[in-house]
């Protein structure tokens, strides 16, 4: 803060650059805190993977590329089981899309937090930005079809912020929504990536711990830990179930639409989650909605 | 290296889905609606993620798991936090189970 005494625009620059590294490493911070849990959770549940993996084969390379490009729980024990069964590559990597789909859900969710927050760089651009990004939506025909874009002040991101979204995008799971969206009232870019990478190293760390010395473990503990990703959950979830009673009858709806959903067989088990989540709210928006304007 | 090839694939599914919404998204402003219902999904999402899967959370034993989750909940509501109920219910599942294999 002794920056504050200089005067001058220099001096204020600098200020505002100490400012907002500091405000960065805070959000930094905060991930990082936030995301412990999962890394926790994370580095239990990859640990059978690991061992699976070291069981059907794989190499550990192969197995360490697995968490570490693919990153999707359920996906990478589920081609463990299907490349078991002599199931083709193809048809490995549709039902893996199938899987997936539901994070097109929880990053439409992420990404509309992110949008309302604005540009992480400055809070009051991001309502200036928004307003030009309304006015140009009401007259589209004003705009030259020979320069349309880079004429208008867009709301999107720098450069460097771009890229975060670009990076965090790759870190969408369940986990990482769940703890993102409930966490925090502000959720920027920075501390959506720092809870990722912090839960990603969990779930790497346990993909080569499993494969090196899962078999050490004893049955009990390997059995234990198919727990620790529902005990998060049920943990993230609690606290909101104190909150209101809205979020009691909406999780308790999906889940039990999710119930009714894999007894009839009618989807895969892909499409019933996605489902159960989506169809769920809407009737929550609709109910609740309803009851709003009375 | 047909298994390479298989993770190159299960890389971009999975990137796909992820990324798609931060594409979309940016550069638009949201109805109403649409915003109230998004605020939903993180309680449907925890609803349907939980239910029914944790019964088979410990395979062949459905009541240990729910011994588990039952441990986190009340941890998590009394106590708080997420790393002591994760552990907590960890622990309660590992003792049970040893003390069936008995």
């Amino acid at each position: 803060m002794k920056t504050k005494n200089r005067a001058g625009q220099e001096g204020e620059k600098t200020i505002r650059l100490v400012e907002l590294r500091e405000k960065n490493r805070q959000e930094v911070r905060e991930g990082i805190r936030r995301g412990l849990p999962v890394l926790i959770g994370y580095f239990s549940a990859s640990i059978p993977f690991g061992l699976l993996a070291k069981a059907g084969g794989i190499s550990l390379l192969d197995t360490f590329l697995f968490s570490v490009l693919v990153f999707a729980g359920a996906s990478q024990f589920m081609a463990l089981n299907l490349l078991q069964a002599g199931v083709a590559a193809g048809e490995i990597i549709l039902a893996t899309f199938l899987v997936n789909c539901r994070h097109l859900v929880m990053s439409t969710v992420l990404a509309a937090r992110l949008r309302e927050n604005g540009p992480e760089k400055a809070g009051e651009k991001a309502e200036n930005t928004r307003e030009v990004d309304r006015s140009g939506k009401t007259e589209p025909g004003r705009l030259e079809p020979g320069r349309p874009e880079p004429e208008r002040p867009r709301p999107e991101r720098p450069g460097p912020g771009k890229l975060l979204t670009f990076l965090a995008a790759f870190g969408v799971t369940d986990e990482t929504f769940a703890l993102a969206v409930t966490g925090k009232e502000r959720l920027t870019p920075l501390f959506l990536l720092s809870l990722e990478v912090t839960a990603y190293s969990g779930w790497l760390a346990g993909t080569i711990t499993g494969f090196l010395l899962g078999a050490a473990l004893p049955a009990e503990a390997r059995a234990g830990m198919g727990i620790a990703l529902y005990a998060m959950f049920a943990a993230i979830l609690t606290p909101e179930l104190k909150k209101s009673r809205s979020a009691l009858f909406l999780a308790a709806g999906a889940g039990i639409f999710h119930t009714l959903l894999g007894r009839l067989r009618l989807f895969s088990s892909g499409w019933n989650l996605i489902l159960a989540i989506v169809l769920t709210a809407v009737a929550g928006s609709y109910f609740y909605g309803e009851k709003k304007e009375e | 290296m047909p298994v390479l090839l298989l993770i190159a694939g299960m890389a971009v599914v999975t990137y796909i889905p992820r990324l798609l919404p931060f594409l979309l998204l940016t550069g638009r402003t949201l109805p109403p609606a649409f915003k109230r219902f998004l605020a939903f999904i993180p309680y449907t999402a925890l609803g349907a993620l939980i239910i029914p899967g944790v019964i088979e959370a410990i395979p062949g034993h459905p009541w240990i798991s729910l011994a588990g989750l039952t441990t986190a909940v009340v941890i998590a509501w009394f106590r708080g936090g997420l790393i002591l109920p994760v552990v907590t219910a960890v622990g309660t599942v590992f003792l049970l189970l040893a003390w069936l294999g008995r």
